[in-house]
């Protein structure tokens, strides 16, 4: 198991109610590292799609917001589930968490706050 | 006792012609014609009539400025307002609920000659539309007499502002409120006082819809408040009366109470997953492509229902829609110090309040 499947198990184990652990490579979408949780589903290769349009690129949410920057997180909800997604290593990749059953939105995006330190940590050196 | 009837029109061949039917059909009036409305004014003051019939735009006064004027002397003075600018729909929803009488030119003799029995029948005379209880009577005669200004009213501690321009709404204020929302506050109330003011610049435009629009949709929420035993809400919407606006009624109302506690920077409307149509719940002037945003943006994400929130340096913007029900919820927060969490947690009530309603419509259809 490559370091970046385990970062993802990890995190998996570290999120309340989390099914499924993506790291995206972007713009490709190509998957780094990836983990599912017992009984869960991998995340979708929808949901990732979606992900890569509204985080990986100065989209049509920028625009109508008004920003200037593209937009750094993201949660969708869709096909019963809760997708959470946060930029990372200055846009080149994004964490996708598949989660369901969540108790606190809040809680769910404090969680995500370590585990995406913990792999820009592991990013930030080489690259992706 | 002899009735006296006033009829100010500039078109001088109409008063001619109406008097001489008068004068045949009802011989027991005192019909007095005149082209000028300020020796209409001037007669008023003298001897106040029975009932004045008033054209709304006339070179030298307004109707609406003669009303007012006429008003100050004689507040139960009955009238009738004669406008070329009339839409009849509007005018047949305001006639259902108001003691405004209105004429659109080209009039039947019979048809004026109906109105002012009517008037001059009624004991108490329209003192509804003389005393303008209501506001919607008096948006009415301010667009329909193409007015430039500004309109202040005030019921109470609260105060509200509507700005004019050629007779139409391009903004308003009512305390924390702007926009259409403002609009339907300030025109669910009943009574106040009123001062127009001179025009001045609007510090924005947040009203896209046009005063009919907004009239009927106002009306249509105090239809519905009162049938629902509760004050009319204070709520919905820029683009009205259209299909959108019809079928998304009730959720509009329930993400409008919501919305009411939003911060000013939060704006949010409702669209017509087609792209087609918009109904702005918090409106911005950008509000006007919205739809088409929506549209796109939903053909890059699948599911039947859902939501999304997307959250970047300084804005926020979230997105719930059902595809069966054709309908989405699309919000904007220009982020401060608050930070994203604050949308977040508003965003989640917003959609859960938006799937409920939407799968009602669903059910229904």
């Amino acid at each position: 198991m490559s370091e970046l499947a385990t970062l993802c198990r990890t995190i998996l184990s570290q999120i309340e109610g989390a099914q499924a652990c993506a790291l995206l490579e972007l713009p490709t979408g190509a998957r780094l590292g990836e983990a599912v949780a017992r009984g869960g589903r991998p995340v979708t290769p929808e949901a990732a799609r979606a992900v890569e349009r509204l985080l990986g690129r100065e989209g049509l949410l920028a625009r109508v917001a008004g920003a200037g920057a593209g937009f750094e997180e993201a949660h969708l909800v869709v096909g019963g589930l809760d997708h959470f997604a946060k930029l990372l290593a200055g846009g080149r990749a994004a964490l996708l968490v598949a989660a369901s059953e969540v108790p606190s939105l809040g809680r769910v995006w404090a969680q995500m706050k370590p585990a995406a330190a913990a792999l820009e940590a592991r990013l930030a050196p080489t690259g992706c | 006792m002899t009735s006296r009837v006033l009829m100010v029109d500039d078109e001088e061949d109409l008063v001619w012609t109406t008097s001489r039917q008068m004068q045949r059909a009802r011989p027991d009036l005192e019909f007095v014609g005149l082209s000028d409305p300020r020796e209409a004014l001037r007669h008023v003051r003298q001897q106040a009539p029975d009932l004045l019939i008033t054209d709304l735009r006339m070179p030298q006064m307004s109707g609406l400025e003669l009303l007012l004027a006429a008003r100050e002397t004689s507040p139960d003075l009955p009238v009738i307002l004669v406008t070329a600018h009339g839409n009849g729909h509007v005018r047949t929803e305001l006639q259902r609920t108001r003691a405004v009488q209105y004429m659109e030119k080209p009039f039947a003799f019979q048809a004026l000659l109906d109105a002012v029995e009517r008037a001059l029948d009624r004991p108490t005379g329209f003192s509804g539309a003389i005393s303008l209880p209501m506001l919607p009577d008096l948006v009415q005669m301010y667009a329909l007499a193409r007015m430039h200004g500004t309109l202040r009213i005030a019921r109470g501690t609260r105060q509200g502002t509507l700005w004019f321009e050629a007779g139409e709404i391009v903004h308003a204020t009512c305390g924390a409120l702007t926009g259409p929302q403002a609009v339907y506050e300030l025109l669910s109330w009943e009574g106040g006082a009123f001062r127009m003011d001179p025009p001045s610049a609007p510090p924005e435009r947040s009203v896209q819809a046009s005063w009919q629009e907004l009239l009927m949709e106002g009306c249509r929420l105090q239809d519905e408040g009162r049938r629902e035993g509760a004050e009319a809400t204070p709520a919905p919407a820029g683009v009205t009366g259209g299909a959108l606006g019809t079928r998304a009624g009730s959720l509009v109302r329930a993400l409008n109470e919501l919305l009411a506690e939003a911060p000013a920077a939060v704006t949010a409307l409702l669209a017509d997953l087609d792209g087609r149509e918009a109904l702005a719940l918090r409106a911005q002037p950008a509000a006007a492509g919205w739809p088409e945003v929506v549209a796109e943006l939903l053909r890059d994400v699948d599911g039947a229902v859902g939501s999304l929130e997307c959250v970047g340096p300084g804005c926020a913007v979230g997105l719930a829609w059902d595809r069966r029900a054709g309908l989405a919820l699309l919000a904007t927060d220009r982020l401060g110090e608050a930070g994203p969490a604050r949308f977040r947690s508003a965003f989640a009530r917003w959609r859960e309040a938006f799937h409920a309603g939407a799968s009602g419509k669903t059910e229904e259809a």
